[in-house]
C-alpha cells in the first residue's frame, strides 16, 4: 500500500518536474542563456584576470650615457616586472607622459652618475611613479628600490683598486655578503602562478549566483503574472511538490553549467583537479540551492520581473565582493570582513579553490561545508515558507 | 520631435509608478559606490606566516624581528604541533618560513645559510607581495648585517629617490573609487533600459508600437530621453556622494568629465535599449545585460586589475567594453588631472560607440516594422 502511494507521489512529481523543463527548453533564449555565457565568461576572466604586477611601462632619461647607467636601466629590465623601455631626451617628456598615464615608472640617471660611482661615491638615480594606482605603484616601487638596493656596478674605482690586495678582498666580500641568507622559496599548488587557476573556481560560483537567481525569480514571477498560478493550485499537487518541480530542473541545468565550466577550464587553462570530485559536486549542489533558494525569495517579494531583477543587484554585487572571489577579502575592513561571514558564496569559494587546487579532503573543509548546507536550507526554508503563505 | 516628448512622458510615468523600481534605481547606485569605495582594498596586510625558528640565536630572532617589521606579516594562529604545510592546506598561514639549526654560526663563518619558505601559491595577489617582501627584508637584514661589521663601507651604491606622483600617501580609494563610478554608471542604467525596452515585448504591446508609427526612432529616442536623464542625476548623485564620503576632488581641467558622463551614460542607456529590442522577453534581456554588461565592465575595465595584464587574444575583448575608457577619463579628472591633452580621444569613442548602439538597435525595430 505504502509502495503504490510513494509511486503515485513520485508520478505527481515527477509530472510536474517535466512540465518546468519543457517550459525551460521551449524558451531557447533562456536556455541558451542558461547554458552558454557563463562558460564563456568563466573562459574569458579566467583568461584575463591577473592581480600580479607586470607588463609595466618604464622611460629613463639618461644623462650619464655610459656603461654603468644601461646597466642600471638593464638590471630594472631584468627584474620582470616591466615590459618596455624607452629612452626620452629630456625631463619635460617624461613628465608629460607620466601626466598622460602612458608611464607606470620614470627613471632619471645624471650626469654625473658615473663620475660619482668611480669615485667610489653613492649616485643618486630619481624615480618617478604614477602613483594614481596605488596597490600596483606600491609593488613596482618595491621591486625598483630593490633592484636598484642590489645594483653593484663594475667601477673604476674597483678596477685601480684591484693592485691592492686588502681591498680586492674587501670588494669582493660585498656580493659575497649579500648572498649571506639565501631564502629558499617555494610556491605550492600553483608554482607557475597561473591566475586563471585562482579565479576560476571563484567565478564559477559567481556565475552560479548570478544566473540561479535571475532564473529562479524569473520562473516563480512569470507563473504569477501571467495568472497561471491559480491553475497550478487547482490540481491536486500541493504547495511543495510545485516549488520542488520548480526547483529541480533549474537545479539540473546549473549543475549542467558547472561540470561544464570545469571541463572547458581544464580544456583551456589545464585547470588540475586534485580533489575529491563528488565533494566538488555536492557543494555545487548546494551553492546552486541557495541561488535559486536566494531567486525564489525575491520572487515572493518583488511583484514584477522588474522589481525583482533590480532587486537581486542588491543581493548580488555584496554577495560576489565579499566573497573573496574577485577581490581580496582580507585586506577588507573589519566590518566587512565580519559581515563576509555571512556570504555563502565565500564557503563555496573556499571550498572549490580548495579542493579543485589543493585537492582538501571532506575532514578539512567540513566546517565551510556544514555551513554552506546551513545556508542552503535556511535560504530554501525562508523562501518556501514565504511562497505558501502567500498561496493561501 | 513631438513624438519623442510623447514617448518620453509615457516611459516617465510608466517609470515613476513602480515606486519600488524608482527608489532602486537611485540607492542601487550609492549602495554599490559604499560597497566598492569601502570595500575593495588590493594591498594585503596581516599575512598570517608561520616561522619556525630552529636556531633560536640572537641573529635569528633579530631576522625574525626583521620580517615583522615589514608590517606586512602577522603570525599565524596555530597549534605548535601542525606542519607548516599542514597549515598553509588549511589556509592558517599564507606562507611558512624555517630557519635552520646553525644559521648564525653559518653566517659567522662566512657559508651561506639557506632559508626554508613555503607560500601558497593559490593566492595569486599574495604569492607575489610575500615573496617581494622576504626578500626585501632579507636585503636589508645583510645590509644591517654588514653595516655593523664594517661601519666605513659605502653599502649602496646608487641612492633611488622615489617620488610618487598624483597620489603620494598611495590612496586606494583614489584609484578604486574613480573606477567605481564608470562601473556603477554603466550597470545600472543599462539594466533600466533593457528591462524598459523589452517590457512592451513582455506585455505584448510591442505590436502597437509597430503598427502605429511608420518610424522607430520616436519609440527609440523616447525611451532613451527618460533613461538618459534619470543616469544624468544617477551621474551626480554617485560623484557628489564620492566627492564627499572619500574626499575626491577634481583635478584639473573639469570639462572632459563635463562632456564625456553624458556621452557615457548616453551609451550605457543605448546598449540597454539595444539589447532589449533584440530580446524576446525582460527576462532574456536582463539576463542578457547582466551577462553582457556586469562582468565585463567589472573586471575588464580596470577597475581593479590593470588592462595591460589582460593577455593578447583576450584584451581584445577590453576594447569594446566603454568603461574602459570612462575609468581612464575619471581617473585622469580626479586624480591625475592632466586634463585634454590625455584624454581627448576618450568622448569620441564613446560618441562611436553611442552611433553603432542607435544604429543597432533601430534596425532591431525596423525589421519587425510593419510595412505599408
Amino acid at each position: 500500500m505504502n509502495a503504490i502511494f510513494e509511486t503515485i507521489m513520485a508520478s505527481r512529481l515527477l509530472a510536474l518536474i517535466l512540465k518546468e523543463t519543457r517550459e525551460i527548453l521551449r524558451n531557447k533564449y533562456l536556455l541558451f542563456l542558461l547554458l552558454v555565457p557563463p562558460t564563456i565568461q568563466l573562459l574569458i576572466l579566467g583568461g584575463a584576470l591577473d592581480p600580479q604586477v607586470h607588463s609595466l611601462s618604464l622611460a629613463t632619461v639618461d644623462h650619464a650615457q655610459t656603461k654603468q647607467s644601461r646597466d642600471l636601466v638593464a638590471g630594472l629590465m631584468g627584474s620582470g616586472v616591466f615590459l618596455r623601455n624607452t629612452y626620452l631626451s629630456n625631463e619635460q617628456i617624461l613628465s608629460r607622459q607620466l601626466e598622460k598615464g602612458q608611464l607606470n615608472v620614470g627613471l632619471v640617471i645624471p650626469p654625473d652618475f658615473t663620475n660619482d660611482l668611480n669615485r667610489g661615491k653613492s649616485a643618486n638615480v630619481q624615480v618617478l611613479m604614477d602613483g594614481a594606482d596605488a596597490y600596483t605603484a606600491g609593488i613596482a616601487g618595491n621591486y625598483v628600490l630593490r633592484t636598484i638596493h642590489e645594483f653593484q656596478p663594475d667601477t673604476a674605482a674597483q678596477k685601480r683598486s684591484g693592485a691592492n690586495q686588502l681591498q680586492t678582498e674587501a670588494s669582493q666580500s660585498r656580493p659575497h655578503q649579500l648572498t649571506l641568507i639565501a631564502p629558499r622559496i617555494d610556491i605550492l599548488y600553483n608554482p607557475g602562478q597561473i591566475s586563471s587557476w585562482f579565479f576560476v573556481p571563484g567565478i564559477l560560483g559567481a556565475c552560479l549566483t548570478l544566473t540561479g537567481t535571475l532564473v529562479a525569480s524569473a520562473t516563480v514571477l512569470r507563473e504569477r503574472e501571467s495568472g497561471t498560478m491559480e491553475q497550478l493550485l487547482m490540481t491536486p499537487a500541493s504547495a511543495w511538490e510545485i516549488l520542488v518541480a520548480k526547483i529541480i530542473p533549474l537545479l539540473m541545468f546549473l549543475m549542467g553549467d558547472v561540470c561544464l565550466a570545469i571541463v572547458a577550464a581544464q580544456i583551456v587553462f589545464g585547470l588540475p583537479f586534485r580533489g575529491n570530485l563528488a565533494l566538488f559536486l555536492i557543494a555545487s549542489a548546494l551553492y546552486a540551492f541557495v541561488g535559486i533558494g536566494l531567486g525564489m525569495m525575491l520572487g515572493s517579494i518583488c511583484r514584477s520581473q522588474r522589481q525583482a531583477q533590480l532587486a537581486s543587484f542588491f543581493i548580488n554585487i555584496p554577495l560576489i565582493l565579499l566573497s573573496g572571489t574577485v577581490v581580496p577579502l582580507d585586506t577588507m575592513p573589519v566590518i566587512l570582513q565580519t559581515l563576509s561571514l555571512a556570504d555563502p558564496l565565500r564557503y563555496y569559494t573556499l571550498i572549490a579553490r580548495g579542493v579543485i587546487l589543493k585537492g582538501e579532503t571532506l575532514v578539512m573543509l567540513w566546517q565551510q561545508l556544514l555551513l554552506l548546507a546551513l545556508s542552503a536550507v535556511l535560504v530554501i526554508a525562508v523562501s518556501v515558507n514565504r511562497f505558501c503563505k502567500q498561496l493561501v | 520631435m513631438n513624438i519623442i516628448l510623447v514617448q518620453a512622458i509615457k516611459e516617465w510615468q510608466e517609470f515613476q509608478r513602480d515606486r519600488l523600481s524608482l527608489a532602486l534605481a537611485f540607492l542601487l547606485p550609492l549602495f554599490s559606490l559604499l560597497l566598492f569605495g569601502y570595500g575593495i582594498r588590493l594591498e594585503s596586510k596581516n599575512i598570517p606566516i608561520i616561522i619556525k625558528d630552529l636556531d633560536n640565536t640572537s641573529i635569528s630572532r633579530e631576522f625574525v624581528q626583521r620580517l615583522y617589521a615589514t608590517n606586512i606579516f602577522i603570525p599565524a594562529v596555530t597549534a605548535d604541533s601542525t606542519s607548516p604545510q599542514d597549515a598553509i592546506g588549511r589556509g592558517l598561514a599564507k606562507a611558512a618560513l624555517v630557519i635552520p639549526k646553525n644559521f648564525a654560526a653559518q653566517i659567522f663563518r662566512g657559508k651561506t645559510s639557506p632559508v626554508q619558505v613555503m607560500i601558497d601559491g593559490t593566492d595569486i595577489a599574495n604569492t607575489q607581495i610575500v615573496y617581494n617582501t622576504i626578500q626585501a627584508a632579507n636585503l636589508y637584514f645583510l645590509g644591517m648585517l654588514q653595516k655593523q661589521s664594517k661601519p666605513d663601507v659605502t653599502l649602496q651604491m646608487v641612492v633611488p629617490h622615489l617620488r610618487l606622483w598624483f597620489n603620494p600617501g598611495r590612496q586606494e580609494t583614489f584609484f578604486i573609487v574613480p573606477g567605481a563610478f564608470g562601473v556603477i554608471l554603466w550597470m545600472f542604467p543599462a539594466l533600466l533600459a533593457a528591462v524598459a525596452a523589452s517590457r512592451e515585448k513582455e506585455q505584448k504591446t510591442i505590436i502597437r508600437v509597430y503598427a502605429a508609427d511608420p518610424n522607430p526612432v520616436g519609440f527609440l529616442l523616447g525611451k532613451t530621453l527618460v533613461y538618459f536623464t534619470v543616469a544624468k542625476c544617477m551621474a551626480i548623485i554617485v560623484m557628489v556622494a564620492g566627492a564627499l564620503l572619500f574626499g575626491l576632488r577634481l583635478a584639473g581641467d573639469p570639462t572632459p568629465l563635463l562632456v564625456a558622463t553624458p556621452l557615457y551614460v548616453l551609451t550605457a542607456v543605448l546598449f540597454g535599449i539595444f539589447l532589449g529590442t533584440y530580446a524576446s522577453s525582460q527576462t532574456v534581456a536582463v539576463q542578457a545585460t547582466s551577462t553582457i554588461g556586469f562582468f565585463p565592465c567589472l573586471l575588464l575595465s580596470g577597475f581593479v586589475y590593470p588592462i595591460s595584464n589582460i593577455p593578447f587574444p583576450l584584451s581584445l575583448f577590453s576594447v569594446v567594453v566603454p568603461a574602459r575608457y570612462f575609468v581612464e577619463l575619471t581617473r585622469d579628472a580626479f586624480v591625475r588631472g592632466a586634463g585634454w591633452p590625455a584624454v581627448w580621444p576618450i568622448p569620441l569613442i564613446l560618441l562611436g560607440f553611442c552611433c553603432v548602439l542607435l544604429a543597432g538597435s533601430w534596425f532591431g525595430m525596423r525589421r519587425m516594422q510593419v510595412k505599408d
